[in-house]
């Protein structure tokens, strides 16, 4: 039973080998030749395996049909054919399929603009009479505009944040105790925020929302995780509490850079309230902005957790992240080969952002 | 300092400033006093009240937390969550920090580039990472050392006791590599979220070693230093406040992921979130005092690290500000 603990100490101690080896070959080449690579080497080669080559696989892997249950042996030899043979260890079969998985992807999406708009609309359609009919959106284009709708609502915990984070930059003692109330959601796991907002989303008598739920005229005991077309919001309105408390955190910390000597001349210029904000303090928070749009645009896409915890993708509120989830490891999941596909789709569409903020970011610690 | 601090400000301006403060503070902490309301509500409330409500918890209970007490999986996955975040804090800040002064105070071809693969590695989403990660920790096979621990654990035994033997072999079997593969076991957790990690700390160390001075690690070269020495004796004591709040980062990180353990491993064998979420839809179906006791209890290492040490939480969020 100790073995388990020995192999903590193996791996350790393997870590630690890795360092020394290297450290070693660093210090026996040339000063300043050879060593920065040893430096370099270990977490190139960690990060490279766990993290680059692994999306070039999934490429690769959405040219593919791989289903969970379809196996053969790792060898290729077919299961029947290695019948009783202990070595035949058994995976997914790869069969090349081309650009299907994609065409399969897309291939439900509407053709033109009006047929995009019709569906769209079909999705947040509020009027009781239509709503009961299906949307004729298949799964993945919904799922692709409840991104967009992520994607553009997420945002608006910046201006919140930055509002918080004026509000609370004071030196009073209150302001002190204050700050850490607000910064704390941000440490909790987006699973337990996920419970307290189906908490606070209760739609049972009592909760606290339930005078709201009747006033917007939602019926039944759904509430807004329960109403299609209204989870998504409820989500992404969960999702806010953590990100605002990131972006009052960011914020306050660029308050306190603010350099007072241009808001001496701005207000000997006139510059008063609002304008004084916006002409003297916005354009020095810019570094603040730029972080807080970075993090907030990636986490807006990349959003699994609270949708998979809150509604399971129930309620038309599917984001891509999760559908990939659902189709490789979900109820009547197990095609591998979409699966990778759909993360593929993502990645493609995250890394335009991805592209924009890495080089800003490169370009301002290179100078 | 703006804005100006509010002793100076005129008096109805001053009362309209607490108002909206008072009132915005209100609204923030609704869903945290929501959360501590139900936790301390008893069965019997809980079952006539259907669901989380704003009435006062009476008689106040620690019913919920007794049961929580009771499950030994919730406890199991707690103790676990603590054994793989401490190898992967370790690996991916070690790693990070060699890599770190290598790219900010080396000069060489490619640096840029193999600093932005670090970064832009942050930002991908997990999901078109799974299925090939998945698949390379099924086809890593490690040859067992074979030893034989039946000596360690029979003087475990006549130490601690039968019931802590087979709690500890339960919880250190997560580490024991089935078929030799790490996936499906801690391995395959603490493998990945290390390599993962390393991305962010990279950034994080680069940054703050390429604020360090550079005069004096030409000093040293030229007092006859080698690299490595450089290393030890110049760059380690600068960083150490650097890797205190980059520590404390990961740690937050890595302990609240949910995902990973979801994929990478099957059965009972999750992390605390993990766990949390598939109690609270089994066993723990509707009982809305213990998943808030059990939320609670989940998210309270990262908040007690916060609370004592918010410093440097905050520093090293907002220097290595990249993540969400």
């Amino acid at each position: 039973m100790f073995l388990g603990m020995s192999l903590v100490v193996w791996l350790l101690l393997g870590i630690v080998a890795l360092i020394v080896v290297a450290v070693l070959i660093a210090q026996r080449m040339s000063q300043y030749g050879g060593a920065r690579i040893m430096f370099l080497a270990p977490a190139a080669f960690i990060f490279s395996i766990f993290v680059v080559y692994p999306i070039v696989g999934s490429v690769w892997l959405s040219l593919h049909n791989v289903q969970a249950d379809r196996l053969v042996c790792s060898d290729g030899r077919s299961i029947k054919e290695a019948q009783g043979d202990s070595t035949c260890r058994r995976v997914p079969k790869m069969e090349f399929i081309g650009l299907q998985n994609y065409e399969k992807f897309f291939d439900k999406f509407p053709r033109d603009w009006r047929r995009t708009t019709k569906e769209v609309r079909e999705l947040f359609d509020g009027d009781p009479g239509t709503k009961a009919k299906m949307p004729r959106a298949s799964a993945e284009f919904k799922a692709l505009v409840n991104n967009v709708i992520w994607l553009v609502l997420f945002q608006i915990a910046i201006p919140i944040g930055l509002g918080l984070a004026v509000l609370l930059n004071q030196n009073a003692l209150f302001a002190r105790i204050l700050k850490p109330m607000y910064f704390f959601p941000f440490v909790i796991s987006p699973a337990v925020i996920a419970f307290l907002f189906q908490f606070v989303y209760n739609p049972f008598e009592g909760g606290p929302l339930v005078g709201f739920y009747s006033f917007i005229g939602l019926k039944d005991k759904y509430g807004i995780l329960g109403t299609d077309g209204l989870s998504t919001f409820g989500v992404i309105i969960a999702a806010w509490y953590p990100q605002i408390a990131y972006c009052i955190i960011i914020y306050l910390a660029g308050l306190t850079a603010i350099n007072s000597e241009l808001i001496e001349a701005g207000k000997l210029d006139g510059a008063t309230g609002f304008s004084l904000f916006r002409k003297i303090i916005l354009p020095q928070l810019w570094p603040a902005t730029f972080i807080c749009v970075v993090v907030t645009t990636i986490g807006a896409l990349r959003s699994f957790d609270l949708v998979q915890v809150m509604t399971g993708g129930q309620r038309w509120s599917e984001v891509l992240a999760r559908y990939m989830y659902e189709t490789g490891f979900g109820e009547n999941g197990g095609d591998y080969g979409f699966g990778a596909t759909v993360s593929v789709i993502l990645f493609a569409i995250m890394l335009v952002f991805i592209v924009f903020f890495v080089s800003n970011m490169v370009r301002q610690s290179e100078d | 300092m703006y804005p100006s601090p509010i002793n100076t400000w005129k008096p109805l301006n001053r009362a309209f400033y607490w108002s909206v403060l008072i009132a915005f503070t209100l609204v923030w902490l609704l869903p945290i006093a929501l959360l501590l309301n139900t936790a301390l509500k008893g069965n019997d409330q809980i079952n006539t009240e259907a669901g989380a409500r704003f009435t006062m918890p009476a008689p106040l209970s620690i019913e919920g937390f007794w049961t929580l007490i009771a499950s030994s999986a919730f406890w199991q996955s707690m103790a676990l969550s603590f054994l793989i975040v401490i190898p992967v804090v370790i690996i991916s800040i070690s790693l990070a920090s060699l890599a770190g002064y290598a790219l900010a105070k080396h000069k060489f071809l490619g640096r840029t580039w193999i600093f932005a693969i670090f970064v832009a590695g942050n930002f991908v989403p997990f999901q078109v990472l799974t299925l090939p990660v998945m698949r390379l920790l099924q086809d890593i096979i490690i040859p067992m050392p074979v030893i034989d621990f039946t000596w360690l654990s029979d003087f475990a035994r006549l130490i601690i006791g039968d019931f802590a033997t087979t709690y500890l072999s339960k919880l250190f079997g997560a580490f024991e590599l089935k078929g030799g593969s790490p996936y499906n076991t801690a391995w395959g957790l603490v493998l990945f979220h290390g390599a993962f990690q390393t991305g962010f700390c990279v950034f994080f160390m680069r940054n703050f070693i390429a604020a360090l001075p550079t005069e004096l690690i030409e000093a040293a070269r030229i007092e006859g230093a080698s690299e490595f020495q450089i290393f030890r004796k110049i760059i380690v004591p600068l960083i150490k406040p650097a890797l205190a709040a980059l520590g404390l980062l990961i740690f937050t990180f890595v302990w609240n992921d949910f995902y990973w353990s979801l994929v990478l491993t099957q059965g009972e064998f999750k992390l605390a979130p993990t766990t949390l979420v598939n109690l609270a839809r089994g066993e723990w179906l509707n009982r809305w005092n213990v998943m808030a006791g059990g939320s609670i209890i989940v998210a309270l290492p990262p908040l007690v690290f916060f609370f004592f040490l918010q410093r440097q939480f905050v520093a090293g969020l907002t220097l290595g500000a990249n993540k969400g």
